[in-house]
């Protein structure tokens, strides 16, 4: 099994002893995580005021780890719950898709999967 | 003649300019701990540290920096080899212009005394290394569209400078034996443009020259135990020492936010911009400060920027510094009261418990405070009939008008892990969860946007996961925040 690590703002910096743990237990269970330098903000603390900017952010994840044609596997329950809750409106709501790809192709990107 | 008057004018510029320049890192503070810092503490102090450091072993450590980070710029080329060759070519190219050829007389001619003026044949090569460089530069910023590298006047003025000043000594040396009358005129050309960079170098964005090393070579020997004041003075130099390169702005977490909101203050690279210029008069519109205030506060703390910095600036000390002084003076801010808070209140020990609770009240109160029935707790408020338009009028979803499934179980009330936290829990919260669902039954919107509930809850799902109902509790918890911060937003506006 190979899935995208996605490890969200604060557990590198403030929380590595949680990144190394569960590392060494995935090495153990012989699940392959690759890193992704280039995923940033899972959009979980600007739901509060701003959903769409919210979506936006974890839709840019979605779209990263799917061009690397890997599933993604959050550590943080937040991080998951913002991604997960993204891929759900994207896949229900057809205007907000169309919304949210057209600010992601700025960056080259779009997301497709419709499996959230 | 006129060549020597237009010399010495311009060193005149360029020293008062670099003494103007330098005053200022001790004149003016940024951040909170800014009083009892004067003048007369700080240069003392830097003083101070700066002979410590040298004669300590630290002095190995500023030798490494200066070599690896200083000279080869070790710290680009690990995060960008275009930007590094870029870098290298203007930077090496022009080194060895300044030396062997602007100040030839001075530095070459006492080194070799047989060394013969008229001839360089290295001139060529180091110009057409600056001129490549440039080219990449112009590549980068208009064809390549880096990302989030924003170009500026100051930008651009300093890419055509150097360009006019490169083009024209070409053009010299080739007419050098052609034609005396143009030599003449080019030679002007070449030397006023010099001489303008000169005079324009300490307030243009190649003053980096000196402030980028000195920033990476503080950095290098400081660390949170060092004098608060020579930390401030830091602090300061180090918005000189930002290039304006864009390289916080490509790796902020947050970034992409810019392009759904449009506020510029997101970008950490452009709060620079405007930090260096606030810091003198510490003015801003009510509007101005609205604004960097949400941009401030949109920060997950990832440390992206400082560890990614070329400049090796300090940006992590410098935002939550920043921060707390934008947030103090008054404006309120409701973005305080969601998860961007976090990194604040792990740090709240730094910092005044009035300082800390003051701002977070102000948030409070400006997205409760017109809500009017929320204040006037004691006021019977009249059953009025079902208003059909409410669930549209409202702009809620279709999601969240599963409210109106509520049959007041209270299950998501009992199932809260926040309210069980408290002994009287409607004192801390004002309304529980089931309340606020029942409110909107009512169509009371105000009552539900306003009560601290929302900004208290965990969003753990426990309480829509548990609903008989299917009402979407957390969901249409989330839609009441959007809504009351949009309500707030434009009050205060």
């Amino acid at each position: 099994m190979k899935f995208a690590l996605f490890l969200g703002c604060n557990i590198p910096v403030r929380v590595q002893h949680y990144e190394l743990s569960a590392r060494a237990v995935l090495d153990k269970l012989s699940i392959e995580v690759v890193d992704n330098s280039e995923f940033k903000c899972c959009g979980y603390p600007i739901r509060n005021t701003d959903q769409k900017t919210s979506v936006l952010m974890a839709a840019r994840n979605l779209a990263l780890s799917e061009k690397q044609g890997l599933d993604m596997m959050a550590l943080c329950m937040c991080c998951f719950g913002s991604l997960k809750k993204a891929a759900h409106l994207m896949k229900h709501n057809p205007s907000m898709q169309e919304e949210v790809n057209a600010q992601l192709s700025k960056e080259g990107l779009r997301y497709r999967e419709i499996s959230g | 003649m006129v060549y020597n008057v237009v010399l010495y004018v311009a060193l005149a510029v360029f020293g008062v300019g670099l003494m103007y320049k330098i005053s200022g890192w001790f004149r003016f503070s940024i951040g909170i701990a800014a009083q009892n810092m004067t003048i007369s503490a700080r240069i003392p102090a830097v003083l101070k540290g700066l002979l410590v450091v040298i004669f300590s072993q630290k002095l190995l450590t500023l030798i490494r920096v200066f070599v690896m980070d200083v000279l080869f710029q070790i710290r680009i080329l690990e995060k960008d080899k275009l930007r590094w060759v870029m870098h290298m070519l203007i930077f090496a190219g022009f080194i060895f212009l300044l030396f062997t050829h602007a100040l030839d007389k001075i530095i070459i001619t006492s080194l070799f005394d047989k060394y013969y003026l008229k001839l360089n044949p290295y001139l060529f090569f180091a110009g057409f290394m600056v001129l490549s460089g440039l080219a990449i530069a112009v590549y980068r910023r208009f064809i390549l569209k880096v990302p989030r590298l924003k170009t500026k006047a100051m930008d651009l003025y300093v890419i055509i400078l150097l360009a006019v000043i490169i083009l024209s000594g070409f053009a010299l040396e080739f007419t050098k034996l052609a034609s005396f009358n143009h030599y003449q005129k080019i030679w002007y050309v070449h030397i006023l443009t010099c001489l303008t960079g000169l005079a324009y170098l300490p307030f243009s964005k190649m003053f980096h020259m000196f402030t980028t090393p000195a920033s990476l070579l503080a950095n290098a020997v400081m660390n949170q135990n060092s004098n608060p004041a020579n930390v401030m003075t830091r602090r300061v130099m180090e918005l000189d020492a930002c290039t304006h390169c864009g390289t916080c702005s490509r790796h902020c977490s947050v970034a992409i936010a810019y392009d759904s909101i449009g506020n510029k203050h997101i970008l950490p690279s452009e709060r620079m911009v405007f930090l260096k210029d606030y810091i003198a008069h510490k003015r801003m519109t009510a509007r101005g400060l609205a604004a960097i205030c949400q941009g401030i506060y949109l920060c997950t703390n990832c440390d992206r920027c400082t560890v990614n910095c070329p400049a090796g600036i300090n940006l992590r000390d410098l935002w939550f510094n920043v921060r707390e002084e934008m947030i103090g003076r008054g404006h309120a801010v409701p973005l305080m009261l969601t998860p961007f808070s976090f990194y604040r209140g792990l740090h709240q020990q730094e910092l005044d418990p009035d300082q800390y609770d003051n701002p977070l009240n102000k948030a409070q109160k400006a997205l409760a405070g017109h809500f009017e029935r929320l204040n006037k707790i004691e006021e019977v408020i009249p059953l009025t009939s079902a208003n059909r338009e409410f669930k549209k009028s409202a702009g809620l979803s279709l999601r969240a008008g599963t409210y109106a499934y509520c049959f007041t179980c209270e299950n998501c009330s009992t199932v809260c892990p926040v309210v069980g936290n408290y002994e009287n829990p409607q004192q801390h919260l004002d309304l529980l969860p089931h309340q606020i669902i029942r409110s909107l039954g009512f169509g009371l919107l105000d009552l539900a946007m306003g009560s601290r509930m929302l900004w208290y809850c965990l969003t753990c799902y426990q309480c829509q996961e548990h609903c008989p109902q299917g009402v979407k509790v957390t969901d249409i918890f989330y839609e009441l925040k959007n809504l009351a911060v949009k309500e707030a937003d434009r009050s205060i506006k």
